[in-house]
């Protein structure tokens, strides 16, 4: 009972630090903003011949092309929301989180809060879990805003794009492992947040291991070795367009996942070993 | 059982890549009884807030023991009964005062909290500003705050590193009539201070600790008993300096 007490403590003061310290008020902002164009700058009329076609107009003008089916109107809207929460929303979210969860461990700061009768392992896992809440439940009201607004344009059901979403949470939590335990280590934001980006463009190099391999032996195994080890960020990727039904729109030669299971399982692994290092290194540490 | 008791605690520093070390502590070993006033007397950088941070398992001792009520410092459940006021203590800025206490409250595990949040934005005199920002509280304010909120969990030991470091005479005064009135209702207090008038009249017991060892320990009336508190605590540390340099 206690524990979880504490730990929804914890989450709900991450959540209130970064609406006071206005990164979650700029980031809603760019959502809303994002939304409105959509709302009232793309129309859309129902061609009445044929209900499965809509014709498109941005601000009033009308797309040349003279109709398109509505699931692919539906697919373009859907991917472009991909594209920009897949990496600029995962991004920022890494930059903000990033900037919270070393934020709390500063001397003076963390004392007030160890010397309650909490673990290590509870505060650590908490405040992570705070960062993931955060950028979740915007990332949900986001993707739960083009939905709707789908719906109200074409009537639009299909709930592809909310479990994209959940995917794409999963995606940052698993590189927010990484970057709390980098936070906690150099003691500070900006390390934390080079070296996450330069795990992720890593994750996309070892993708070229197919291409790699018959140029160079070494760097061949070194991408493999990068591939089993890293979190799958492109399988990720792709299968958050498979969800919208949009792999079609993809190359060819990008759409092949080895398998869903092998890309979310050594994804979540790499995740819980971050974790539990973070933890450890945590658990010894002297403030 | 004794509130605290620290047994042989040793505790180095170590700079970067072990390139420098400093030795915090070099086996301290005190004990506090239960409903006692104690107080670690030290000029700055003696060790009191290194043997502090490690009974509350905020940093870890090399060597030695360290008890709360019973129970190992690296327990949790150690710092059950315990409130802290730490030294240079940063509440979250963000927060109105209330809601700072209510959430370190939270992390007591405490369910009902709004009377003892109200209570003790009485006690330390800043409930008319209880819907104020800590960002907007003067240091003497936020020292007042830091006293609430040690003392929410109503503990049975109290730990308090410098606590008159931002006060005013008029807060000294306070945290003093507040020392006495904890210890009417039974509440061992352990209080560090490198400032000595002010709370030679409350402790029941002293020790002077001094570059990482204790010099002496003993009730204040025997440690006084031909001169003043501070001339014995002048003359310790002189004499500790000056064997040092032979
Ligand atoms: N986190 C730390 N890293 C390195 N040295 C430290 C750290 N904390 C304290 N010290 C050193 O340990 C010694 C004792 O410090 P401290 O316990 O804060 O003394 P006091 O509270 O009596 O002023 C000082 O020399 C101080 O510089
Ligand atoms: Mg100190």
């Amino acid at each position: 009972m206690n524990r979880a007490l504490i730990f929804s403590a914890i989450i709900e003061d991450s959540w209130r630090e970064s609406w006071a310290r206005r990164a979650s008020l700029v980031v809603s902002l760019i959502a809303l903003a994002l939304l409105l164009l959509f709302a009232f700058g793309v129309g859309v009329r129902l061609d009445e011949a044929q209900p499965d076609l809509v014709r498109v107009s941005l601000f009033g003008v009308e797309l040349r092309v003279q109709t398109v089916f509505k699931a692919t109107f539906a697919d373009a809207v859907e991917l472009v929301a991909l594209g920009l929460l897949n990496p600029w929303g995962i991004f920022l979210g890494l930059f903000i989180t990033i900037g919270l969860f070393s934020g709390m461990f500063v001397r003076g700061r963390i004392d007030l809060v160890l010397s309650k009768p909490i673990a290590r392992w509870e505060l650590y896992l908490a405040r992570y879990l705070g960062g993931v809440v955060l950028v979740g439940v915007t990332t949900m009201l986001f993707c739960l805003g083009v939905w709707f607004l789908l719906w109200l344009k074409i009537r639009y059901t299909d709930l592809g794009l909310i479990w994209a979403s959940l995917v794409l949470v999963f995606l940052f939590a698993v590189l927010y492992s990484f970057a709390a335990l980098l936070a906690l280590v150099t003691e500070g934001t900006g390390a934390a947040l080079v070296a996450t980006i330069v795990l992720w463009g890593l994750t996309e190099f070892a993708y070229a291991r197919d291409i790699l391999r018959p140029l160079s032996p070494i760097l061949g195994s070194i991408a493999d070795a990068l591939y089993y080890l890293l979190p799958k960020t492109n399988d990720l990727e792709i299968v958050t367009a498979r969800l919208i039904g949009a792999e079609q729109l993809l190359t060819e030669a990008s759409s092949e996942v080895a398998s869903v299971g092998f890309a979310f399982g050594t994804s979540g692994l790499f995740a819980l070993v971050m974790l539990a290092l973070g933890i450890f290194v945590f658990s010894r540490k002297d403030y | 059982m004794n509130a605290i008791e620290v047994r042989d605690l040793h505790k180095t520093y170590y700079g970067f890549l072990r390139r420098s070390k400093i030795e915090a502590l070099k086996g301290v070993s005190v004990s506090v009884k239960q409903g006692e006033i104690f107080g670690l007397l030290g000029p700055n950088g003696a060790g009191k807030t290194t043997l502090i941070k490690i009974l509350l398992g905020i940093a870890f001792a090399d060597r030695g023991k360290a008890l709360l009520l019973g129970r190992d410092s690296r327990d949790p459940r150690a710092r059950l009964h315990v409130g802290y006021l730490p030294e240079d203590h940063q509440l979250p800025e963000y927060l109105k005062a209330w809601r700072a206490l209510d959430f370190l409250a939270k992390l007591y595990g405490m369910h009902k909290r709004r009377s003892r949040v109200e209570e003790l934005l009485q006690l330390v005199g800043i409930a008319e500003r209880r819907n104020s920002k800590v960002k907007e509280f003067s240091k003497g304010m936020r020292q007042r705050l830091g006293i609430a909120q040690a003392l929410l969990n109503n503990p049975k030991v109290l730990i308090l590193d410098e606590p008159t470091a931002n006060l005013d005479p008029l807060g000294r005064k306070d945290v003093k009539d507040l020392l006495l009135h904890l210890k009417d209702q039974g509440t061992t207090v352990f209080i560090s201070s490198h400032v000595l008038t002010e709370i030679e009249r409350v402790c029941d017991r002293v020790a002077i600790l001094h570059k990482g060892q204790l010099l002496t320990e003993g009730t204040v009336d025997e440690l006084t008993r031909e001169k003043s508190l501070e001339d014995v605590f002048v003359e310790l540390i002189r004499g500790a300096e000056s064997l040092e340099t032979v």
